[in-house]
């Protein structure tokens, strides 16, 4: 014991032992502790990497936020004014302090713009703590040159040009397009602050059927023959579909992007000496199509925004195309029109079931037969249909799918006024009004209520020996031969306001007889100049109905008329039977039409030829389709046009059809269509389809504004009782839709430019 | 004072044993492989924590990078395009402004093997070359602090770009009722590994799988 105490004095206190494993160990654990602060500060850095990549998406997903609370700021200011008023850049509160302009983007006044932190309750990640965020939204409009042509208009670069609608108050600015741009900022509980930057160009959209060209609903094919369409085709689907659109015919059938194949020097057999349908119809905005350098206002091309869109089957193939036949056009068309414009080739895009793999063509399930020919901007057929389910006029009242026909109510509709569906009773509560009520039948008899004189004198107004012709003996079928009529009834608008209305057939020939048989009086104020025309007017025919009229703007004409209806051919050349005003027709039976129909122009000689046109004509400016003379017909049943019938030119109007439409015999039809399906020339479907005369043509011509679609046209998803409703989409456009590449010590640029630039 | 003590030691005549030393240096030997093996420990463990951040940091900035890419994208397909035609190895993506562009997985001539790579293209055709150097993806984050020789011997490898036709795609038809999709959209997995690194006989660095979805909003 002795011993060892002395070791260890010894050890501990020893001087003469140079000892160097202390030292050793010492300098060992400052290796290893400096080592092991080095792992520690690995593992500080990687958790700060990591916290700054968690809170940087989370401000990703912040400012995401804000541009979906952005888009639905914008719908419901959209949404809040009258139908045919809905603008976003009327709303002086929209930006604050400094109101939203055109000029650079202004910061929204939106409240509530936090994101509120919260505690994860639940799953793996339960108990951590999403710190929430803020965003801010910045709102800039645009002017009508800038969105249509950017590149000459504000020396900016965007992906392409894009048409909108003039606003109300605010002519130069477009009225349906806001660039929005959300900044999300989000801080954790280190300190970690990130924020980002995305910007798109917003734009409210009608959804509505009558803003399209063809729209179809469940067949194989949905849509067939030989034909040109001129516009957009929907199909909105079966699953059965195999295929869905078949068209063929050659180098005159097909699509294409504009109203070329209308005018006089284009070559098509489509084509019209004097350009008789082009020249009805409101030029469109020319825009800078993409991948296409506009400066100068080079290049700029009228299109029809043509789209391909199916909602269908993920297996079969959806859209056959004929040999020598081409769904758009390389390059842009040569100038055509008054004022010339040239015409957009290829179409403005292909959307189809879920999307396909390229190629997109051959055997099922790519959604184009092999060889087919499609151009599409920068050759993109891979695109997914954009709604799920599709939009447009579908789901029945039991909410059966695919069913055809949606619950479609009308935009300022009123108590009583309930049109659940346009089928089922959708007029009859809006004629109860009186004896001369809007709704009528093979028996219903003239009402001449606005003639006056001797009894022979009132019988050139509807009448043989003071018996009035029946709606019968007029409407199945009215031909050149048809006499005279002036009939006047009642009608309930959607407002619920009885108007008193009258429909007039050649009134020009009245009054004109030998003074004992016919009164000059009889003819009215303000007589069409074309014979042959049918009249729309409130309260009379001397007053079109439609936006200039001073009684009842922008309210049609409207009846119901349960029996067999349609224009007839009634030999010799074939001639002109004009419409003049706003007229709807709904039937349950089925409308044959085969003589030319066409809107009112006594002025087809003017400059520009049938006047000006919207909008620089205002409304009440001109004699164009559908702005000024508008018809429409519904019916449960089906519609045929120039089916019977060789050599009918051209029909104009907007045909909506529980059954099916039929097209046939070289005839060009100038509007919108939308049945269950849509043949043309030789289809084997809708019962079949005549094979003779010419290649029809479908050319899509709806409003120039589609706010300005009389609210009575049935549209999808509405909401008994609430303005505007679903006849509109607010959402992101196409290829419009970036991150700001903004560093850390960025400041955002006053315009979508430098690092907000689509460049 | 210190002259005398060594001329004590010196003179001392008990001395070290043979038996002393050899036990002082067996302990010294000890002490010193320990702390060899634990310094040698602590930094293998060091660079194989650094190398696995670094293959983190890697991954996520090349999922991240791809994020801002595709979400911007106006078409995407999942197809062959620049050198690769096998399935399931690359994607095609369009910009804004139209350009068609390729990521794909490519083992270049010189190891250390597959990698992650992006081209441009001359239009949206499946199976089109690319049209300039292509840019590996994995190379061009070298601002990540990446350990020794980390940075040019990451590789991908398991790459899968799978497109997903319908949700979900794991039960029912892709034709049922409200299954399509209405946007492009596809699933992409990649493992990162620096296979060639090896810190020590016991480094069993597996690398790291990374996996997303990506969609576009135009």
């Amino acid at each position: 014991m002795g011993r060892l105490c002395v070791c260890l004095r010894r050890l501990l206190h020893s001087s003469n032992e140079q000892g160097s494993i202390l030292l050793i160990t010492i300098v060992s654990v400052a290796v290893v502790g400096l080592l092991g602060l080095a792992v520690y500060d690995l593992a500080l850095i990687e958790s700060q990497f990591s916290a700054a990549s968690v809170i940087d998406y989370r401000a990703y997903e912040i400012a995401q936020a804000g541009i979906e609370r952005g888009i639905r700021e914008l719908r419901n200011l959209y949404m809040s004014y009258p139908p045919g008023q809905e603008t976003f850049v009327a709303g002086s509160t929209t930006c604050a302090p400094t109101p939203c302009d055109t000029t650079q983007f202004h910061q929204a006044s939106v409240t509530n713009a936090t994101v509120p932190p919260q505690t994860i309750a639940a799953g793996p990640f339960a108990g951590a703590v999403d710190p929430g965020g803020t965003y801010t939204l910045e709102v800039k409009y645009l002017t009508v040159a800038e969105a249509n042509n950017s590149i000459d208009a504000v020396a900016l670069t965007y992906p392409s040009g894009v048409q909108c609608f003039p606003d109300n108050v605010f002519a130069s600015w477009c009225a349906n397009l806001a660039f929005l741009r959300s900044t999300g900022t989000a801080t954790d509980g280190s300190g970690n602050t990130r924020t980002r930057t995305i910007q798109t160009l917003v734009r409210a959209s009608s959804t509505s059927p009558w803003a399209g060209g063809i729209v179809a609903g469940n067949g194989s094919a949905a849509v067939s023959g030989q034909v040109l369409i001129g516009g957009s085709v929907q199909v909105l689907g079966g699953f059965a579909a195999n295929p869905a659109v078949d068209i063929g015919g050659g180098s005159n059938a097909g699509m294409v992007n504009s109203w070329f194949p209308l005018a006089s020097s284009s070559g098509y057999s489509q084509s019209e000496a004097g350009n008789e349908s082009l020249i009805r119809l409101t030029p469109k905005q020319s825009i800078c199509p993409p991948s296409t350098n506009c400066a100068g206002g080079a290049n700029l091309v009228e299109s029809l925004a043509a789209e391909i869109k199916v909602f269908g089957n993920t297996t079969n193939q959806m859209v056959n195309v004929g040999g020598g036949t081409s769904l758009g056009q390389s390059g842009a068309t040569s100038p055509y029109g008054s004022p010339v414009r040239n015409g957009k080739g290829p179409l403005d895009g292909v959307y189809i079931a879920d999307g396909c793999a390229l190629p997109c063509m051959g055997g099922a399930p790519q959604p184009f037969n092999g060889g087919a020919a499609v151009i599409v901007d920068r050759g993109n057929l891979t695109k997914p249909y954009p709604n799920n389910p599709p939009i447009g006029p579908l789901l029945a009242p039991s909410n059966a799918w695919p069913v055809l026909n949606d619950v479609v109510t009308m935009s300022n509709n009123v108590a009583a006024t309930d049109y659940g569906q346009f089928y089922l009773g959708w007029f009859n509560p809006n004629v109860s009004g009186g004896a001369n009520t809007a709704s009528w039948s093979s028996a219903t008899t003239v009402n001449p209520a606005n003639c006056t004189g001797t009894p022979l004198q009132i019988d050139e107004c509807g009448r043989l020996l003071s018996i009035p012709y029946s709606f019968g003996a007029l409407f199945n079928k009215l031909t050149t031969n048809t006499s005279a009529f002036r009939h006047s009834f009642i009608f309930t608008d959607r407002l619920g306001i009885q108007r008193t209305a009258e429909v007039c057939w050649k009134r020009d020939t009245i009054g004109n007889g030998l003074p004992l048989l016919s009164n000059p009086a009889n003819k009215g104020l303000n007589p069409p100049t074309l014979p042959n025309t049918l009249e729309f007017g409130i309260p009379t025919c001397a007053t079109p109905s439609g936006p200039g009229n001073a009684v009842a703007p922008f309210i049609p004409v409207m009846f119901w008329y349960g029996s067999p209806w349609g224009i007839d051919y009634a030999g010799g050349p074939h001639v002109d039977i004009n419409f003049r005003g706003w007229g709807l027709m709904l039937t349950n039976a089925t409308v044959f039409i085969d003589e030319n129909f066409v809107p009112y122009c006594n002025n087809p000689g003017a400059s520009p030829p049938c006047g000006p046109a919207y909008p620089a004509a205002g409304w009440q400016g001109g004699n164009k389709f559908p702005e000024v003379h508008l018809f429409a017909t519904m019916t449960t049943n089906g519609i045929m046009l120039a089916t019977l019938q060789d050599n009918v030119r051209r029909i104009f109007g907007h045909y909506w059809s529980m059954g099916n439409i039929g097209v046939a015999r070289g005839v060009n039809v100038v509007g919108t269509l939308r049945g269950s399906n849509v043949c043309f020339r030789n289809s084997g479907g809708c019962g079949g389809i005549g094979g003779s005369g010419n290649i029809p043509g479908f050319f899509q011509a709806s409003f120039f504004d589609h706010r300005k679609i009389p609210n009575e046209l049935a549209a999808p998803y509405e909401v008994p009782g609430q303005l505007s409703g679903g006849r509109w989409q607010v959402t992101s456009v196409p290829q419009f839709w970036i991150e700001c590449r903004r560093g850390p010590a960025d400041t955002l640029p006053a315009t979508p430019s430098g690092i907000c630039g689509y460049q | 004072m210190i002259g005398r003590a060594r001329m004590t030691l010196l003179r001392n005549p008990k001395g070290f044993s043979i038996v002393e030393a050899l036990l002082v240096a067996f302990l010294f030997l000890i002490v010193a492989l320990s702390i060899a093996g634990m310094i040698n420990s602590s930094n293998t463990g060091f660079d194989v924590a650094a190398t696995q951040a670094f293959v983190q940091r890697t991954g996520t900035a090349v999922s991240e990078q791809m994020q801002r890419e595709l979400t911007s994208a106006t078409a995407l397909q999942v197809t062959s395009c620049g050198p690769q035609g096998a399935t399931g190895k690359a994607v095609m993506y369009m910009t804004q402004l139209g350009s068609t562009r390729c990521i794909y997985e490519w083992t270049d001539a010189t190891p250390p093997g597959p990698q992650l790579f992006r081209c441009n293209l001359a239009g949206w055709t499946a199976g089109g070359s690319c049209t300039n150097t292509p840019e590996n993806l994995l190379l061009i984050q070298q601002a990540l602090n990446a350990p020794r020789n980390a940075a040019t011997q990451i590789r991908a490898q398991n790459i899968l770009f799978q497109r997903v036709e319908c949700l979900p795609n794991t039960s029912g038809s892709c034709s049922d009722p409200g299954r399509q999709v209405v946007s492009p959209l596809f699933d992409f997995r990649f493992d990162l590994d620096i296979p060639n690194i090896t810190w020590s006989t016991s480094d069993s660095f597996p690398g790291q799988r990374f996996a997303a979805s990506f969609t576009t909003r135009n």
